[in-house]
């Protein structure tokens, strides 16, 4: 990745001279021995980390294509989905953030020699590290669990339609459960979920499905809510790109709880194009919250007419 | 058709929630949080021997006098709101509170005296959590009053009346025998007679008010009175002989007015007064009479008030008297009505509130409500009074920026609502702060805002971006007219909610007037407002926005025509779109519309995503991300 810095530039950031006209003390040119190490440790089992992971999301396109059959997505396709999910997932935010910065704090707290020197604990230095370890490696595992989502989309069976899942929550929750009516099997649940907006695509099998729970963790037990109670309800037409609006939970501390589906097309529709562009493309849309909605064929036929070539106006 | 409680409660919500508190900084003579900022005291209760005062603070709750000093009884989080406080004994007086997370209401009594330290302070207290409100404080009794419970049945609300004593627990504050409307069926409003015995109660049955009566002592009521169209009904006293009812209502004409009804056989007895442009707000009775003596009603955007007898009058003027140049609203008043609380305002004055001794004529300041404004750097409103081409008068009302000069740029500020909603003639931070940016502001109370009659909210109904804004634009025509240092070259239209909506439109069908436009929080699909799973479990929500704004299943081709989404592409001036995400009113989606089918066109609006901001502001730093680009908007068109 473009945003990895070598080790070289690191030590010589970790070597820079604090007192220049003073030797360094014995403990202060042992801390940073033990600094060095450290974040040459860190940065090594990064690295290692990072190039698992790429090595393993560049099995899921060769797999992918390889396997590729009635998939609607091109080569290029695909891979320009997983660039998105990298942006998407901030990767080189999270690798500069877990990797580069953590080192580069580490080596300033530490960075002047001065009477009676005391270097940090070790432990202290390690349980930072392996906390920023932790923190990228989950990361790149959400971006990898993204990408064989998106991949999976590939596999349509003839019942199935793509779902269109918009959600916004003021609490982070554990998991949000759908439920598929009259129906057995095709139950949806998705999470851990974190606070604010939630977007993703996945399969679904046709019908009609109804919001039905939520669990949030609260301190070392959990909170369930009840969602039937709000009857929001929506249909997933096979074959198509299902919208089914975006579902906006209030949860205060003291568990009162507001739910609501809202119609935020447009919203959910410009996601959809940052993360999702082909899928727009390749499938028609259908409104599973209002089936009988005007305003999306509305926009959709005037984008269509705007692509087709409307020059640009200017306003007074 | 007419329309009642459920349609002013549905759409004030189209109104943007305002209630500021929180510190910034500024550098202009008065500053955006000199304007912004609340007033410390939000309230003061005088109590019945009108030796006491009990004020909220923020939210800290404060009783005594400047001879024993002031203590503090409560202090609530922020969460915690103080919806009222009430003396219902010379020294008892009841703060009840609403959480504003989970709902819950609290009735919290306190009894204060002199405790074992010499010291005034709160002697006894209780807590109870329920719903309702203190029917009459029974001010002769210390620690009893009628409390008007709150029952909610799945199609209505109505309340139950028990005489408690306040400081009972709980537990012991419902019991049957102490029901005083025994045998009442769905009551919401209730009157006493002389003796305190409750005999006639109202209900409404899908919006029409019903009168019941019956003997005192006796559980069987008989309706004696049904309206015959929706109307509103509030009783307030009965005659020391039991024969009469008086109330507002505006059930009997267009207007709501004072009227007397026949106990005995649900007669119209006569009307005591009625105003020909104006609803009344309030029945004015003294503590222990029954008759009336005058009401109020707001003309013009303040509040008047008028009297039954030059003799009824006299207190008020005696106070008026003492301020001359300023409006005033007595706030509270002791049992004897020799001690009043009076709020004094002007349309670029906050006001103080001032305790007026009326045997000793005169009154002194208890508290500025502004103190950091000094209202000769704001600005004045005055009224314009438009007849329209379809013979509707409209109230509007202009404030100008001082030292304006004779070319000044016009910010059109249509308020929200729009039915059963209307603007005031009182200080107003949203328009003094345009004006302090050297902007003249006019509001208009176009058809459809309350206050003016039934007839005049129903000619606002489904007047979306039709003659709503053709009272407007008279409005902005009949300014330039009668003022000719307004810029007729430089107006600008912004509002929030309904507001916003209305600039929006006045954009798209006169661009000739409007050289921009900004919406905050607005309304660009019609038909969008109904596509909210809350509005799918109450028809009865849907079936009133339908009567404003059209069934989008009926009327889906009128609902497009006066929808700014769909007429992108009739907007030829720059607009500014500004949404709180976390608007439940109106969903931050309408703007996003308007904005990505401009986008269509090439067109990128100025565009002011407000994170975690809902329907209106809390704090003075949400309406500064407002304010801020709304200013330099308006400025980048309209200043030369």
């Amino acid at each position: 990745m473009s945003s990895r810095i070598t080790l070289l530039a690191f030590i010589a950031l970790l070597a820079v001279p604090v007192g220049a006209s003073s030797e360094p003390s014995k403990a202060f040119t042992k801390c940073q021995k033990m600094l060095t190490r450290n974040a040459e440790s860190h940065i090594e089992k990064s690295n290692r980390l990072q190039d698992r992971y790429e090595a393993r999301l560049a099995d899921l396109v060769q797999s992918k294509l390889a396997g590729n059959t009635g998939g609607k997505s091109t080569d290029e396709e695909l891979r320009a989905a997983v660039e998105r999910f990298k942006n998407y997932r901030r990767i080189d935010q999270a690798r500069a953030a877990y990797v580069e910065d953590i080192v580069e704090q580490v080596a300033q707290s530490m960075a002047h020699d001065v009477p009676n020197f005391t270097c940090h604990d070790r432990s202290a230095v390690r349980t930072a590290y392996d906390l920023n370890y932790q923190a990228y490696e989950t990361v790149l595992q959400l971006l990898e669990n993204d990408v064989e989502e998106r991949f999976d989309l590939e596999r349509l069976d003839d019942d199935e339609g793509l779902l269109i899942i918009a959600f916004n929550s003021t609490e982070a929750t554990n998991f949000v459960r759908i439920n598929r009516l009259n129906a057995l099997g095709g139950t949806i649940v998705f999470g851990p979920n974190r606070r604010g907006e939630q977007f993703r695509v996945i399969r679904a099998k046709a019908g009609t499905y109804e919001w039905e729970e939520i669990e949030q963790k609260f301190y070392n037990s959990r909170r369930t809510y009840n969602l039937r109670k709000f009857d929001m309800q929506f249909d997933v037409v096979a074959g198509k790109l299902n919208y089914a609006g975006v579902f906006l939970l209030d949860v205060e501390s003291n568990g009162y709880y507001r739910a609501s589906l809202n119609d935020r097309l447009i919203i959910t529709l410009t996601a959809l194009e940052q993360r999702y562009p082909e899928l727009i493309d390749q499938y028609e849309i259908a409104n599973g919250l209002h089936p009988d909605d005007r305003f999306t064929d509305f926009y959709l036929s005037e984008k269509r007419l705007a692509i087709v070539g409307v020059a640009n106006e200017t306003i007074d | 058709m007419k329309l009642s409680i459920k349609l002013l409660v549905m759409f004030s919500l189209l109104a943007p929630c305002i209630g500021l508190a929180v510190d910034e900084g500024d550098n202009t003579v008065v500053t955006f949080n000199d304007l912004f900022r609340a007033s410390e005291i939000q309230s003061i209760e005088l109590s019945p021997t009108g030796e006491f005062d009990a004020y909220r603070r923020n939210q800290q709750v404060y009783v005594g006098n400047s001879d024993v000093g002031y203590v503090r009884i409560h202090n609530f989080n922020e969460d915690e709101r103080v919806q009222d406080i009430q003396w219902i004994g010379d020294n008892t007086l009841v703060v009840q509170t609403w959480n504003r997370i989970s709902g819950v209401e609290k009735f919290r009594p306190s009894r204060m005296g002199i405790n074992d330290d010499g010291k005034y302070s709160e002697i006894q207290s209780e807590q109870h959590s329920i719903e309702g409100y203190i029917h009459d404080p029974l001010l002769d009794s210390a620690d009893e009053v009628v409390y008007a419970r709150i029952r909610r049945e799945d199609e209505y609300v109505a309340t139950d009346l028990f005489r408690i004593d306040v400081f009972a627990k709980s537990s012991k504050l419902f019991k049957r025998q102490l029901r005083v409307d025994t045998g009442s069926s769905d009551y919401f409003y209730y009157a006493a007679d002389s003796s305190g015995n409750y005999i006639a109660g109202i209900r409404y049955i899908d919006g029409i008010p019903e009168v019941w009566r019956r003997s005192a002592g006796v559980d069987d009521w008989t309706q004696i009175w049904a309206a015959n169209k929706e109307a509103d009904f509030h009783p307030y006293s009965i005659s020391p002989d039991s024969n009469t009812l008086f109330a507002l209502s505006n059930a009997f004409s267009d207007k709501t007015a004072a009227i007397e009804l026949d106990l005995r056989d649900g007669s119209l007895v006569r009307t005591i007064y009625e105003h020909e442009r104006f609803d009344l707000h309030k029945l004015l009775i003294r503590p222990g009479e029954l008759a009336p003596y005058g009401v109020v009603f707001s003309e013009q955007g303040m509040l008047r008030y008028h009297f039954f007898s030059d003799d009824a009058g006299k207190e008020f003027h005696q106070i008026q008297s003492k301020f001359p140049n300023k409006g005033i609203i007595i706030v509270g008043r002791s049992k004897d009505g020799n001690i009043q609380l009076v709020r004094t305002s002007t349309s670029k004055d906050r006001g103080e509130i001032q305790r007026c001794d009326l045997a000793g004529d005169h009154c002194e300041m208890l508290v500025e409500l502004a103190p950091w404004l000094d209202p000769e750097t704001l600005s004045d409103t005055v009224v314009l009074e438009i007849d329209s081409e379809e013979g509707i008068t409209v109230d509007a009302f202009l404030t100008l920026p001082i030292g304006g000069g004779d070319a000044i740029p016009l910010v059109v500020m249509p308020h929200g609502g729009p039915i059963g909603v209307s603007d005031s003639r009182y200080f107003s931070q949203d328009v003094q702060w345009l004006a302090q940016k050297g902007y003249a502001v006019l509001q208009v109370n176009y058809r459809g805002s309350s206050g003016y009659g039934q007839e005049f909210v129903e000619a606002g109904l489904r007047e979306w971006g039709r003659g709503i804004e053709d009272d407007i634009d008279a409005a902005v025509m009949s300014a330039l007219d009668e003022y000719p240092q307004l810029d007729g070259s430089r107006i600008g239209i912004f509002g929030s909610s309904y507001g916003g909506y209305s600039a929006l439109m006045s954009v798209i069908r006169n661009p000739e007037m409007y050289k921009c436009g900004a919406s905050f929080a607005g309304v660009t699909d019609l038909t969008l407002l109904f596509a909210q799973s809350r509005l799918h479990k109450n028809p009865e929500l849907r079936e009133t926005l339908a009567r404003i704004i059209g069934d989008p299943d009926l009327d889906y081709e009128e609902q497009r025509e006066h929808s700014p989404a769909y007429r992108y592409k009739d907007i030829h001036r720059p607009i500014l779109l500004a949404h709180g995400t976390a608007d439940r009113v109106v969903d931050v989606e309408h703007s996003w519309r308007l904005r990505m089918l401009m986008k269509l066109r090439g067109v990128d609006p100025e565009f002011v995503i407000l994170d975690d901001v809902g329907h209106g502001f809390e704090y003075i730093k949400e309406a500064k991300q407002l304010y801020d680009p709304l200013v330099a908007f308006l400025d980048s068109h309209l200043m030369p």
